[in-house]
């Protein structure tokens, strides 16, 4: 595997009329999945759009596969190796799942209209949409949608795939179909996946990074993060007061995650949902920050 | 790579990359109900236009048959060209992270508006074959190279409608854009033709031919002969080729940064003037009415 | 608060353009109607009208307790201020040109306005939340169409300026009516297949004392 850098960033720092969506940050990505999570306003998209180079930063050094997007040529060099897919995407009427998939396949400069169709064909069924793919985009259901979207994104293999929200409204099936998909291409691409899924992070990741307020509050392995919560959660027949966080499970039994297991209490192996409250610490709404 | 991976394409030229995104949406335009509608109607317009002139063979001039491909392909291309560059507009974020940049986007759809005008020079083509195989009498007042003029200005504004519908999505926000447009165009032509109704003059000759399509013969009254307007069919067209040239440079203008900014608002410059020097040149001639 | 949600930006923007154009009937030194110029307003308040249906929040606004139809009456509210316009301009004509045929403009442009609410409320009724662009597109360009072009039969004046007005009054006033049929007929509340199940299913009634021949229920 490729261990040099393909994302560095460095003093990111983004601002919208005043309020403050990414302040300082610094981070270094490499072949592999990393998962960002966040609370909503965190910055997570901010950071996949400047990523993307569909969004500048106010200041801060920006460098992808090796390149720094300031000039066309290496904006063009950067966008041949880079796939995106959006929190939200529009598709034009009229247009099938094939259709709307050639036509970013041409704008990734797939000129060859041979190798195009074949590679259309190709990520069409990576997303199990290949018996669809000659049905019109608005006649498909959220989740077919929402992977026509990701069909896009794996385009020519892209050396760094940027996929924010990739399994909303997503079947469970379909779910780890994808995660096989990911798992995958991350062998030799640089992923960074924006999820409010916690355990798409567990079962992908081998890194998260954890935004808040546009500051990164964890950078490491996801067992690191689980660890944290070590000792920290564990099973009570009611709600204990001291815990951060305490809901009822499906077994009738109440899960508390708090500073500290009360002795006699039942221990439990924590979870990375568990770890990333924590981790933010019942901080309540964030305010002032765009996502 | 795993098996079954493609090898990515090397980056390719430039122009090849644009002539497959102009070739792609050159069949979306050609696909549009819109455009489809406008072709149906210019053929149907045209079938009755030349039935008429074949009835009337021994006392008709064509006159100003232009107005069908200017309205049919010209006028409702506004909204075809408008509505093909915004439908793309949901998906704009992840089309903006692909090496096509905005700028070759439009630029592929300024090319896709061609696909009006071929179908406008082949109505053109087929109006100089219908008129010499009807041997409908063309007045001695139009000679033959400005009838040419008048019958290709037709076909330019079937391209310049559609390439006015980019420039007005790439510009504008709001709904209903292309109505407003279309509207604005239809308006500043018919008010061109207020000075049909005055005495000849320079200045009604420029307020007559500054219009972005215009009607060249016209009649004091319903029970008047007809005559042609002053002015210079010839530079009118050339006016009217400048005009699309301006349209697609300024559908280019957002989106386009540095140097290539630089070259766009040149050549927004350079046409301008140029343009305004063909509409002087157009309008030059003696303005006197010549009877048909 | 229904009529919050439409979108008075487009409205009134398509109905000041509207009047600016006939504003400039008004004022131009021209010796006879300016029918063309006003009939080109008109077009924009068709445009302007065409997005009064329009209900992006559908999916939500759907489920709630007003029914569709209600929701259409109130929003045919905003209709007044295209309509206002026309009226105040063809009245405002009549008084410069004493020959306006007041009747056969106002019965034209109320007919105009209803036909592309009906077309709106159609492309609604087939699922498309906001049909606004798709209708003004095509009413306003089938209007410039018969605007321009006066096409066949020419016993049907749509837009006529010297003779056929009483014709065209009654042609308008046909359309007028059947669009607002139309749009009545289409704004009715989607289909509740499983309602209509189960009003159909007989529910026996829990008996609180004994049947008549002594057997519980």
């Amino acid at each position: 595997m490729n261990t040099t850098a393909s994302v560095e960033l460095t003093g990111i720092t983004k601002r919208y009329r005043g309020t403050t969506a990414l302040e300082g940050v610094d981070l270094s990505l490499r072949p592999g999945i990393t998962g960002l999570l966040g609370p909503n306003g965190a910055g997570k998209t901010t950071l996949l759009r400047i990523l993307a180079t569909v969004l500048a930063p106010d200041a801060g050094v920006v460098r992808l596969l090796g390149r720094v997007p300031t000039s066309a040529e290496a904006l063009a060099e950067i966008r041949r190796r880079l796939g995106y897919l959006p929190q939200e995407m529009g598709f034009p009427r009229g247009f099938t799942g094939f259709a709307f998939v050639e036509y970013v396949a041409v704008l990734k400069e797939w000129t060859a209209r041979d190798s195009r169709h074949e590679e259309v064909r190709r990520v069409l069924d990576l997303v199990d949409l290949g018996d669809v793919a000659t049905r019109r985009v608005r006649a498909l259901s959220g989740g077919q949608r929402r992977r026509v979207g990701l069909a896009q994104a794996l385009l020519g293999a892209p050396d760094l795939l940027l996929l924010d929200e990739p399994t909303t409204g997503v079947d469970p099936e379909q779910r780890v179909s994808l995660r096989q998909v990911l798992s995958t291409a991350g062998e030799r691409s640089t992923i960074v996946l924006s999820t409010h899924q916690t355990e798409d992070v567990a079962a992908l990741c081998d890194r998260v990074v954890v935004l808040d307020r546009g500051r990164i509050l964890f950078d490491g392995s996801v067992r690191d993060l689980v660890g944290t919560a070590r000792g920290r959660v564990w099973l009570a027949d009611a709600p204990d007061p001291q815990a951060r966080a305490s809901w009822r499970t499906g077994t009738g039994r109440h899960r508390n995650v708090g500073a500290l297991a009360p002795r006699g209490s039942e221990p439990t192996e924590p979870t990375l949902e568990d770890a990333y409250l924590l981790l933010l610490g019942g901080r309540g709404q964030t305010t002032g920050v765009a996502a | 790579m795993s098996a079954g991976l493609l090898e990515r394409p090397a980056a390719p030229a430039q122009t090849l990359a644009l002539r497959s995104l102009a070739a792609l949406e050159a069949r979306r335009y050609a696909r549009s109900p819109l455009f489809l509608i406008g072709v149906s109607l210019l053929v149907w317009t045209t079938t009755v236009a030349t039935g008429d002139l074949a009835k009337n063979a021994a006392t008709a001039d064509p006159g100003d048959l232009d107005l069908l491909p200017a309205f049919c392909l010209g006028l409702l291309g506004v909204f075809v060209g408008h509505q093909l560059t915004r439908s793309l507009d949901g998906a704009d974020e992840a089309l903006g992270a692909t090496p096509s940049d905005r700028v070759r986007r439009t630029a592929a759809l300024c090319l896709a508006c061609l696909v009006p005008g071929v179908v406008a020079l082949v109505w053109v083509g087929w109006m100089s074959a219908a008129l010499a195989m009807w041997r409908i009498p063309l007045s001695a007042s139009i000679s033959s190279g400005a009838r040419a003029a008048m019958l290709l200005s037709g076909a330019v504004c079937a391209v310049g409608g559609p390439l006015f519908g980019v420039l007005v999505a790439r510009w504008t926000r709001f709904p209903g854009s292309a109505l407003v447009a279309v509207v604005v165009l239809a308006g500043w032509t018919l008010l061109s033709t207020v000075s049909l109704a005055q005495p000849p003059s320079r200045s009604g000759t420029f307020l007559h031919l500054s219009a972005p399509f215009t009607a060249w013969v016209s009649m004091d009254s319903p029970r008047s002969a007809a005559w042609v307007a002053g002015g210079s069919p010839g530079w009118y067209l050339a006016y009217l080729v400048l005009l699309c040239g301006l349209a697609a440079s300024a559908a280019l203008f957002p989106g386009s940064t540095g140097p290539r900014r630089t070259r766009v608002l040149r050549v927004l410059g350079s046409l301008a003037v140029v343009a305004v020097v063909c509409l002087v040149l157009a309008v030059l001639p003696d303005p006197a009415r010549i009877p048909l | 608060m229904i009529l919050r949600g439409v979108d008075w930006r487009v409205v009134l923007g398509g109905a000041a353009l509207g009047a600016t154009v006939l504003l400039l009937c008004l004022a131009l030194p021209v010796e006879g109607l300016p029918l063309t110029y006003v009939r080109l307003a008109l077009i924009a308040l068709v445009g302007a009208t065409a997005f009064v249906l329009d209900e992006p929040a559908a999916a939500v606004v759907d489920a709630v307790p007003v029914p569709r139809r209600r929701r259409t009456a109130v929003r045919l509210i905003a209709t007044l201020v295209p309509l206002g316009v026309w009226t105040a301009a063809v009245l405002g004509l009549a008084v410069r040109h004493p020959q306006t045929p007041v009747r056969g403009l106002l019965v034209e442009g109320a007919g105009a306005l209803a036909v592309v609410l009906a077309g709106a409320a159609v492309l609604r009724w087939t699922g498309l939340r906001e049909p606004g662009e798709v209708t003004a597109t095509f009413t306003g360009a089938t209007l410039l169409a018969f605007l321009l072009f006066d096409p066949p039969p020419h016993s049907v004046p749509v837009f006529p300026v010297h003779d056929g007005w009483a014709t065209s009054t009654l042609l308008w006033a046909g359309l007028g009516l059947t669009a607002l049929i139309v749009v009545a007929v289409a704004s009715g509340d989607v289909e509740r297949p499983a309602a209509e199940a189960l009003r159909r299913i007989h529910i026996p009634r829990r008996r609180t004392s004994p049947a008549p021949n002594g057997v519980s229920s």
